[in-house]
């Protein structure tokens, strides 16, 4: 494993939705203004921020998976290549794989252990990747709608894991777990780390990802606002630089709890 | 007010069970009692039965055996339950095919200053459906939907768990603020510890009044 090999890389990415006004009237919603990521082979790089600030948005960009009316701008490399349409259908579900956010994303019509194994998978892997997170077999022969909250995210990173991917979007995978599952989760990510592959995990969390990341990365309105190290977040506030990072650590329920004014934050900031 | 009145359980269950058709078992014999002007936290591993539990609590499925008591008599199955619930996932709990406005406003109408206190921009959202927001807006509209003055009790259904921590907290201060003023009750459903420390006045794990045997 080279740990200065880089696996994905974004550069000053955008996204505009086109969307209907009144009539036929058209116009442009941006949602992202200027992203920037880097996952280096190994490394556990945590994107954290407010919601709608675009972090599933990038996930989604980066699979290609955006709905019609999104137009990208900037550029998404893969282990050096540009991540273009051809280059994703031939990757993605193979080497980038994604953990959706929503747990809707299961197909409500096929049975839970089918949809881990999807098309490459075996029966073994499956019964592995089960057993590590806690889950009955009996979960195997379940509909989506007969699982709980947790199960369902646990089938959801059940998927991903047992596939040889490189590259791993997970996308909030922590949500409804306990706190064992949560880090045993986390242990999971490292070891996967540790073998070589990359993950870019989109997280509220924060508790959790200090666990595993290495990197931390803001986001703020659709721009990457801040980036450090995860051992910074660790050290507490006087370590993080950028005044919304700070405010961030403040509002953790073990940290004080403090919901400070955001916006009149950034203008200080800018 | 005397004692006994004051610790009268607001709502409560007496020893209820429920199964999907002959399922497993998922609640059995589990009796609760929330006292009035209490925020009871309830935590457990995920499949244990605390999102059931809730919906029971709700109204919205009914005990396959024992009792749900609201103020000592049943929930009303008619007009506005006073009992409201914040979902998990906040997009399986809004109308896909509802532009915001109207899903906000199904109960009552709103005030501004509430949707300003949530951070909700009413301008630029209630025009969307819900899938043209994030998670985090989204559970910002239920959490609207349910304020309205008719309702008298709050069960939150890790409902923060899609927010980022300054949401989290920026939320939770607001949704606090109004249970202390209008004396509402508090049911907190999360995994999150410290969160819970902080929000409840009283912590219960479910797999100490839970009696169902085999669990996942």
């Amino acid at each position: 494993m080279n740990k200065d090999r880089i696996i994905l890389e974004a550069e000053d990415i955008s996204v505009n939705f086109g969307m209907y006004g009144k009539g036929l009237s058209k116009y442009d919603l941006t949602v992202i203004k200027r992203l920037n990521v880097t996952v280096h082979e190994g490394e556990i790089l945590a994107i954290v921020g407010a919601s709608g600030s675009g972090k599933s948005v990038l996930a989604h960009a980066v699979l290609g998976i955006l709905p019609s009316n999104a137009s990208v701008g900037g550029e998404i490399r893969y282990c050096g290549k540009p991540l273009t349409k051809s280059l994703q259908r031939e990757k993605v579900g193979s080497e980038i794989i994604m953990i959706p956010q929503s747990v809707t994303y299961l197909d409500p019509l096929m049975k839970a252990g089918q949809q881990v194994m999807g098309l490459k998978g075996t029966k073994q892997q499956l019964e592995e990747a089960f057993r590590r997170y806690g889950l009955d077999m009996s979960t195997e022969k379940k509909y989506p709608f007969q699982l709980s909250g947790g199960m369902a995210r646990r089938v959801l990173i059940s998927t991903a894991v047992i596939s040889d991917a490189k590259l791993i979007l997970a996308d909030e995978p922590t949500p409804g777990l306990s706190e064992d599952m949560a880090d045993e989760t986390m242990r999971h990510f490292r070891e996967l780390a540790d073998k070589g592959c990359g993950i870019l995990m989109i997280t509220h969390d924060i508790e959790a990802a200090l666990k595993a990341a290495d990197t931390i990365a803001v986001f703020y309105d659709g721009m990457t606002i801040d980036c450090c190290t995860a051992e910074d977040f660790r050290k507490g506030r006087e370590a993080l630089k950028h005044p919304y990072t700070r405010a961030l650590w403040s509002a953790l329920p073990e940290n004080g709890f403090v919901s400070a004014d955001v916006s009149a934050l950034m203008k200080g900031a800018s | 007010m005397t004692d006994s009145v004051k610790h009268e359980a607001i709502l409560s269950c007496k020893n209820v069970s429920f199964r999907y058709s002959s399922g497993p078992w998922i609640l059995k014999n589990v009796s609760l009692d929330i006292q009035k002007g209490e925020r009871l936290g309830l935590v457990g591993p995920s499949g244990y039965g605390k999102s059931t539990l809730s919906r029971l609590l709700a109204g919205y499925d009914a005990p396959t055996e024992g009792q749900i008591l609201w103020k000592g008599g049943k929930l009303p199955q008619k007009g506005f339950c006073p009992v409201q619930m914040i979902y998990q996932h906040p997009e399986k709990a809004l109308d896909p095919r509802w532009r915001l406005k109207r899903s906000v406003s199904e109960g009552w109408q709103p005030d501004e200053e509430l949707l300003k206190k949530l951070n909700i921009n009413s301008r630029l959202w209630f025009d969307r459906y819900p899938n043209e927001l994030s998670g985090g807006e989204l559970q910002r509209f239920c959490i609207a939907r349910v304020l309205a003055p008719q309702t008298e009790f709050i069960i939150a259904d890790e409902m923060s768990t899609m927010l980022d921590a300054l949401t989290q907290a920026q939320i939770w201060n607001v949704l606090l603020d109004e249970v202390k003023r209008r004396d509402l009750g508090l049911l907190v459903i999360t995994h999150n510890k410290s969160l819970a420390e902080k929000l409840c006045t009283r912590i219960v794990d479910l797999r100490d009044i839970n009696n169902a045997a085999d669990r996942p």
